[in-house]
């Protein structure tokens, strides 16, 4: 039986080639984050707990959400959305001002994801329509982004009797309520780039733009949709946001973006474009997740967090570019 | 213009030799890339003042010949004399150095930079004032006079030798990149695809500049895929197939059918 | 042939005085001055005569002198196509050291070039995951970005109780402090320095051997590496430079501020690199740009920053300005020519 599937597997030889390399990456990342909770409950076994467990999947829920978009958006070629985490506080703000306003639950949802959408266009306006590379466009909108909304908004006290602050402290089926729409949209990227049609157009336009055009696929269209995109996740992340935070404030997007592109890194997908696995992105997520508690057990400070994050991204993209060019020059 | 061979191979020191060494010779060349044999026992040699022309299919270890005598590939077996002196490159520096110049179909000019800059990149000439070469300072004006001199001695036409090479047509650019080779190259050019991305009327420039390196007493090598311009140019032809050199052939003594039925194997050598 | 350069360039003695002036306003020179003169003839009306005085002066070109230090190094970066985006960390970083040694009572030069050396060690590892490895220069300076801010932050904590608050290090060294200050007439010192280094720069890169490899080798590695360069090698010594350029600039901070807080530099890259492809280079590619175009971006940020101080607006107002102002100026590029996206 298990030859018949294994045979049965062989024959598109292309996909199973790329199947496995992912295979591979989401093993070794696996294999890491298993390394490290052992060694973390070896050196406390209280290290194995509920309020761990609360703690990493508490971490993995903004992360995780905002990775996919970034998955999203480097997967199809446009290289970095370094405004991801603007879009996110757009919705978050707005998720406030909504609730302030009365708006019911799935008008407010909507409406605070559809003005992070809002964002996207306008960074898939400049990109597709004067042409400017996407690392600077979205350099320069997050920067000036921060600044509006500092101006417009300054900051937002979130009614700790909300239902918004209930959702982002609330549990649903032992996990926070907050990590399932991360791990529904784990789900549905995955399929999405692997069985859609739409999904393929991105992975092609990613691998080679000209080619893909050639083959009848619109650029501008693609584009437009993957900032937008990426954008409207950062819109769903900027809900789970305002669930979690008392306070809003501008700035408080610059803690997430290293984890959010470590991860996307660290799951292997290619800075290139067309190449990446959204379950690798799972689990370089929780990975990630599980550093600042371990760190706690370790009797770190929290403070070394982002120091260790750094070197590992450091580390990662050296290895990663290593490997490309050993597999090249072989 | 025999005058001016004559100089130039004076300079070398190398008349005398060359009269019984080829420039460059390769003997009995392999090499494989894991199972795969691109070359067997292949040989080849281009005189000074001749212009040879390596044909074959794809496959045929054209370029993989080409990359060893460039210093890019180290061959597992066989042996490079240049006038008759065994040599061995480790790398394409080494290559550079002994007046072996390849100029390869991407040419290798960097865009950003402007005609005379591309000239002379990596080998910009220093001021003489004591000082100011101890700073490093380049001088400019010498380097683009010597452009200049260059390229009116070679017939090409090139607007403003200031302006980046990104503006410039191809031919342009294939005619400066081969400039630069014949610049620093004092023995052998190997040249790749010369004519292969344009038009007639460049084909026809490129051609002429490297009829007046074959005046100058250079060795000329070239991989071409195209026949007219091969048969146009060269003195004689070297044929390859699956890895071996098949036949040698004068250019005048033979005809691109022979050649094709060679290439394809049709006629054996 | 119409269109034959030398011939046009013969015509160009032809041209009128008015046509000359709009042909090179229509170049990325031109753009500059436009934009130059735009903002300080906008802070002119808008602020009034407290533009011109020699202290507004002063205190324009003080706020610009030290980040002009930094971006000055690290164009060699950006020339040979290695953006470092750690930079802004790394100033932090030798802040934090620098006071950190120096409240420890080490002695003032031995923990300058202590500092120093930290940063060029970690400019080296940026060299080897980028250089060695092939990785990412984005990616990896992203990467040392946040781990050098995290580090600054270890650091600082080590110094319990030496300041008011628990993200500085507060420290005041008179002669550094009295080195940043000083002015001659409107001129901050420290500004002369950095002019006169934008100069050097200018210089090394248009007439020197080791300028002209720098721009080689970012502005196309395969042809630099086939005309022979050491194209490892000057990638490397590009990053360490843009490391060093940051440790001066951070303890040039210590100096000037009398201590070194954690978030020093925070976004300073970005203001950074924003200048400097005011002034033609780019983060994408390298080869391109040059030093006295970098001053001049930098200059009309800092103008700008100034108007706002003056107004009492909202300092993040500086940072939508410089966003904007980045996107036109890279588009105008792309008008004229330059990479555009697909």
């Amino acid at each position: 039986m298990s030859r018949l599937l294994s045979n049965r597997f062989k024959v598109p030889s292309l996909r199973k080639s790329a199947d496995s390399e992912y295979l591979a990456t989401i093993l070794v990342l696996l294999g890491v984050w298993i390394f490290l909770i052992v060694i973390s409950v070896i050196n406390r076994s209280d290290f194995l707990s509920r309020a761990t467990f609360g703690a990493i999947t508490f971490n993995m829920c903004i992360i995780g959400v905002l990775a996919i978009g970034q998955g999203f958006v480097v997967i199809s070629g446009g290289i970095l959305d370094l405004s991801i985490t603007v879009s996110m506080l757009i919705s978050s703000f707005m998720t406030v001002v909504f609730y302030e306003l009365g708006w019911n639950t799935p008008a407010l949802i909507i409406g605070s994801i559809l003005c992070a959408g809002a964002f996207g266009l306008f960074n898939s306006i400049l990109v597709v329509w004067l042409k400017i590379n996407p690392l600077i466009v979205t350099l320069a909108t997050g920067f000036a982004g921060g600044g509006v909304l500092l101006i417009v908004f300054d900051r937002k006290l979130v009614d700790p009797k909300s239902w918004i602050a209930d959702f982002g402290t609330s549990y649903l089926f032992r996990f926070p309520t907050a990590w399932w729409p991360m791990a529904l949209l784990t789900i549905g990227a995955h399929f999405f780039f692997k069985y859609s049609r739409f999904g393929r157009h991105f992975l092609a336009v990613g691998g080679n733009p000209l080619s893909a055009k050639a083959m009848g696929i619109s650029l501008k269209r693609m584009r437009v949709s993957t900032f937008v995109g990426a954008a409207l996740i950062g819109g769903i992340a900027g809900i789970i946001f305002a669930g979690f935070t008392p306070e809003i404030r501008p700035n408080a997007g610059t803690y997430y973006m290293l984890p959010v592109i470590a991860a996307v890194v660290l799951a292997g997908f290619s800075l290139a474009g067309g190449r990446g696995s959204f379950l690798a992105l799972f689990v370089s997520v929780g990975f990630l997740s599980t550093i600042p508690t371990a760190l706690v057990f370790f009797g770190l400070k929290s403070i070394w967090e982002t120091f260790i994050q750094g070197f590992i991204l450091i580390i990662a993209v050296s290895i990663d570019a290593y490997r490309i060019v050993k597999a090249r020059g072989r | 213009m025999g005058g001016i061979t004559l100089a130039l191979a004076d300079q070398s020191g190398a008349n005398t030799k060359t009269l019984s060494h080829p420039a460059i010779e390769a003997k009995d060349i392999s090499h494989s890339f894991g199972a795969v044999k691109a070359l067997v026992n292949a040989n080849i040699s281009v005189s000074a003042g001749e212009v040879k022309a390596i044909v074959g299919d794809n496959g045929a270890g054209k370029s993989t010949l080409l990359k060893i005598l460039s210093g890019l590939v180290i061959p597992d077996n066989g042996q490079i004399f240049l006038d008759g002196e065994k040599v061995s490159f480790t790398s394409p520096v080494e290559a550079l150095k002994s007046g072996i110049q390849t100029v390869y179909q991407d040419l290798a000019l960097i865009d950003t930079m402007s005609a005379t800059q591309n000239v002379f990149v990596g080998r910009e000439e220093l001021a003489s004032n004591w000082f100011l070469k101890k700073l490093g300072i380049v001088n400019d004006r010498h380097m683009h006079q010597e452009a200049i001199k260059a390229l009116s001695d070679l017939g090409i036409k090139i607007p403003s030798l200031n302006a980046t090479v990104r503006s410039m047509s191809g031919g342009q650019r294939q005619c400066l990149a081969i400039a630069r080779a014949m610049l620093f190259g004092h023995k052998v050019i190997i040249l790749d695809e010369p004519t292969a991305a344009l038009g007639v009327h460049e084909s026809a420039q490129v051609l002429s500049v490297v009829d007046q390196l074959r005046s100058k007493g250079l060795a000329i090598l070239i991989v071409s895929h195209n026949m007219q311009h091969v048969f146009k140019i060269t003195d004689s032809i070297t044929v390859m197939r699956l890895g071996v050199s098949v036949a040698s052939r004068k250019t005048k003594d033979t005809n691109p059918e022979e050649i094709v039925g060679l290439i394809t194997g049709a006629i054996s050598g | 042939m119409a269109t034959n350069p030398t011939q046009l360039a013969s015509h160009d003695h032809k041209l009128s005085k008015f046509e000359m002036i709009k042909k090179s306003l229509s170049g990325p020179g031109g753009t500059i001055v436009i934009g130059l003169a735009l903002i300080i003839g906008t802070s002119a009306i808008w602020v009034g005569k407290m533009t011109f005085t020699s202290f507004n002066l002063y205190l324009v070109l003080g706020y610009l002198a030290i980040p002009l230090i930094i971006g000055i190094f690290a164009s060699f970066s950006l020339l040979a196509g290695v953006v470092d985006l750690s930079i802004g960390a790394m100033v932090a970083l030798s802040a934090v050291v620098f006071a950190y040694l120096c409240t420890g009572n080490v002695n003032e030069w031995l923990a300058a070039a202590i500092t120093i050396l930290v940063c060029l060690g970690f400019g080296a590892i940026n060299g080897v995951a980028i250089v060695v490895f092939g990785a990412n220069p984005i990616a990896a300076t992203l990467g040392m970005l946040v781990g050098l801010r995290g580090l600054a932050r270890i650091i600082s904590q080590m110094r319990p109780g030496t300041g008011s608050s628990q993200d500085a290090i507060s420290l005041m060294i008179t002669g550094l402090n009295n080195f940043t200050e000083a002015q001659i007439s409107f001129m901050p010192v420290l500004f002369i320095i950095a002019l006169l280094l934008v100069f050097v720069t200018q210089g090394i890169i248009s007439f020197t051997r080791g300028g002209r490899h720098v721009r080689a080798v970012g502005g196309d590695i395969v042809a630099a590496r086939r005309a022979g360069l050491a194209t490892e090698r000057i990638k490397f010594f590009s990053l360490l430079a843009s490391a060093f350029g940051a440790s001066i600039g951070g303890m040039l901070y210590v100096g000037k501020l009398g201590g070194a807080p954690v978030t020093l530099g925070t976004n300073m890259e970005f203001t950074i690199y924003a200048a400097l492809m005011i002034g033609g280079y780019s983060i994408l590619r390298g080869g391109v740009g040059n030093p006295m175009g970098g001053f001049l971006g930098l200059l009309i940020i800092a103008v700008f920053a100034n108007l706002v101080d003056n107004k009492g607006l909202d300092t993040r107002a500086a940072d939508i300005f410089v966003g904007f102002l980045l996107l036109i100026i890279v588009f105008l590029d792309i008008r004229r020519g330059g990479d555009a996206f697909e």
